[in-house]
Formats: C-alpha cells, sequence, structure tokens
C-alpha cells in the first residue's frame, strides 16, 4: 500500500508539473495587465493544489520544476527574467507552506493563495530592483501588490473548485483510485 | 472551509486590494515634471546599468534612436515631453507595454535586450 501511495504521488506531482509549465508559458501570451509584466498568475494553482494534496514538499518541488521548465520553454533560461520567475515562485510555495499552518485561515484556500500571490510580487520586485537598479520601480509596489490580491482570490477560486471537482483524482489516501 | 466565511475572506481580500491598487495609481499620477528632463538610456550589465545615452525632452521634435542589445535593436521614439520604447527584439514586450514615459521615475525596463529607458529632471539622482 506504501509503495503504491509513493508511485501515485509521483504521479501527481508530475501531473502538476505539466499543467503548472503550460500554464506559465501560455500565461506569457495572454492579453496585457494593466501593469506592465504581470500575470494572472494560474501556474500558481498548480502549486497550492500540490501543497494541498501531496504537502509542501510537493509544493516547493512543482514550483521550482515549473520556473526551470518554463525558461526552457520561453527561453528565457538563467537570464535576468528566469531569475525573477524562479525566485518568485519559489518564494510563494515556502509562504503558501508556511500560510497553510495557520489555525483558523490555513485551511482556506483564497487566503493561502493571496499570501503566496502577495509573496510573488514582493520577491519579484526585489529581484528587478537589483537588476535594473532603479527607484522607480517602487512606486509600482501598491499596484502590483493590489493587483496581486485580485488575481490571488481569483487563483484561489479555481483551487477550490478543482480541489471540489477532483476528491479522487490527485488525493493519495483517497479510495477512489483502484491500486 | 464553509462557503459564507470563504465569501467574506475574498470580499475583504477585493476591497483591499482595489484600494492599495488605486492608491498606487494616484501616487504615480501624483509625480510632477520638472523644468527640464531627459530621457536616459542604460545597458543592464552583469556588473551594473551603463549609461548609453541621454536625450533632452521638450523641444517639440519627434526622433526615433535605435540601440543595440544582445537580442538586437531596440528603437526609442522621442516625441515632445515624452519617450516610449517603440519595439523591441524581446519575445515578451514588457518594455513597449510601458508606453508613454513623461515623469520623473518613469522607466521601462527590458531583461531580455538588456535596456532601460528611464525619465529623469536632471537635478534628482537617488541612485
Amino acid at each position: 500500500m506504501a509503495r503504491n501511495k509513493n508511485l501515485r504521488n509521483q504521479i501527481a506531482i508530475a501531473v502538476l508539473i505539466g499543467i503548472a509549465s503550460v500554464l506559465h508559458v501560455v500565461e506569457g501570451l495572454v492579453p496585457p495587465m494593466p501593469v506592465p509584466g504581470a500575470k494572472l498568475g494560474l501556474a500558481n494553482a498548480a502549486t497550492l493544489i500540490g501543497l494541498r494534496t501531496i504537502g509542501f514538499g510537493a509544493a516547493v518541488g512543482i514550483s521550482l520544476a515549473r520556473s526551470l521548465l518554463g525558461g526552457l520553454f520561453g527561453g528565457s533560461l538563467l537570464g535576468p527574467a528566469f531569475l525573477m520567475s524562479f525566485t518568485g515562485a519559489v518564494a510563494s510555495a515556502l509562504s503558501m507552506g508556511i500560510a497553510s499552518k495557520l489555525k483558523k485561515l490555513g485551511s482556506n484556500n483564497i487566503f493561502v493563495s493571496v499570501i503566496g500571490a502577495i509573496t510573488h510580487s514582493i520577491a519579484q520586485i526585489i529581484v528587478a530592483a537589483n537588476i535594473i537598479n532603479h527607484s522607480g520601480i517602487w512606486f509600482y509596489l501598491p499596484i502590483l501588490l493590489g493587483l496581486s490580491m485580485l488575481t490571488g482570490v481569483f487563483v484561489g477560486l479555481v483551487c477550490e473548485k478543482v480541489l471540489t471537482l477532483l476528491p479522487g483524482a490527485l488525493s493519495a489516501d483517497s479510495n477512489n483510485c483502484r491500486d | 472551509m464553509d462557503k459564507k466565511n470563504n465569501i467574506w475572506v475574498a470580499l475583504i481580500i477585493i476591497l483591499l486590494g482595489i484600494a492599495l491598487f488605486v492608491g498606487g495609481k494616484v501616487l504615480l499620477s501624483s509625480r510632477k515634471a520638472g523644468p527640464k528632463m531627459y530621457a536616459t538610456v542604460y545597458s543592464l550589465e552583469e556588473a551594473g546599468k551603463k549609461l548609453v545615452r541621454t536625450m533632452p525632452l521638450g523641444d517639440g521634435r519627434k526622433q526615433i534612436y535605435e540601440f543595440d542589445g544582445p537580442l538586437g535593436i531596440t528603437v526609442v521614439e522621442v516625441d515632445g515631453n515624452r519617450a516610449r520604447v517603440k519595439s523591441s527584439p524581446c519575445p515578451d514586450q514588457v518594455c513597449v507595454q510601458f508606453g508613454w514615459l513623461a515623469k520623473p521615475h518613469d522607466f521601462s525596463a527590458c531583461l531580455p535586450n538588456a535596456m532601460m529607458v528611464t525619465i529623469e529632471d536632471g537635478q534628482t539622482y537617488p541612485y
């Protein structure tokens, strides 16, 4: 049983990495947001679903793998733009892992998703500020934070829906899958 | 987590988000242009940014400048009191989306083509 559970987790992580990588690339093509370079953050939904169904390690792994693969597909691997997405994705996964441990709000997908989105923006702005070394970027911080709260709610709602629709497909301890 | 709780959490966060977004926009639009403005182009190098060219704004002429980056040529347009990245060889086009730059601290950065355009008033160099 333990082996089957392990295998099922590995498959679920692989599927989530695939979904996250595709979302990561597709999001870059979606019509521009009100702030240049801002994204909806749907790739983060895969991280949150991984966190909820498998655990903290899986969430960090998915975010690591998807920013690496996304960078590879987009051709920005190891460049400054990759550094921004990589730092943002990993910081967001770490913060969501911590936020999910909170007593009252930790089980709320919208709250955890918003924490992830906010951390993502802050981490990216810090990296960008170091690259371009220009004070003008700090003027964008409140706008980006406000925007990421809105997109965070949206992504949280998506996660909520996915997690209720797929109770057995991704969950390791479900009885819905036959071994 | 029950549905009612979700609605409240979402509502509070959305209101806070809108307030921050609008407040940020107001902050951005509250900056005032100085008497003499410049558009400055930097190349972003690993050691830091390097000044490439400073172009005065406000002489009422429309001018096109071309700058060579690792991916190709970034075209910068200066038109009266404002400047913008007109075209760029980068895949994401974020630098073009920044649009017209006219106030101090306005900037447009292109990480793939390692190029940055900023607006400076010739007095404050806070960096």
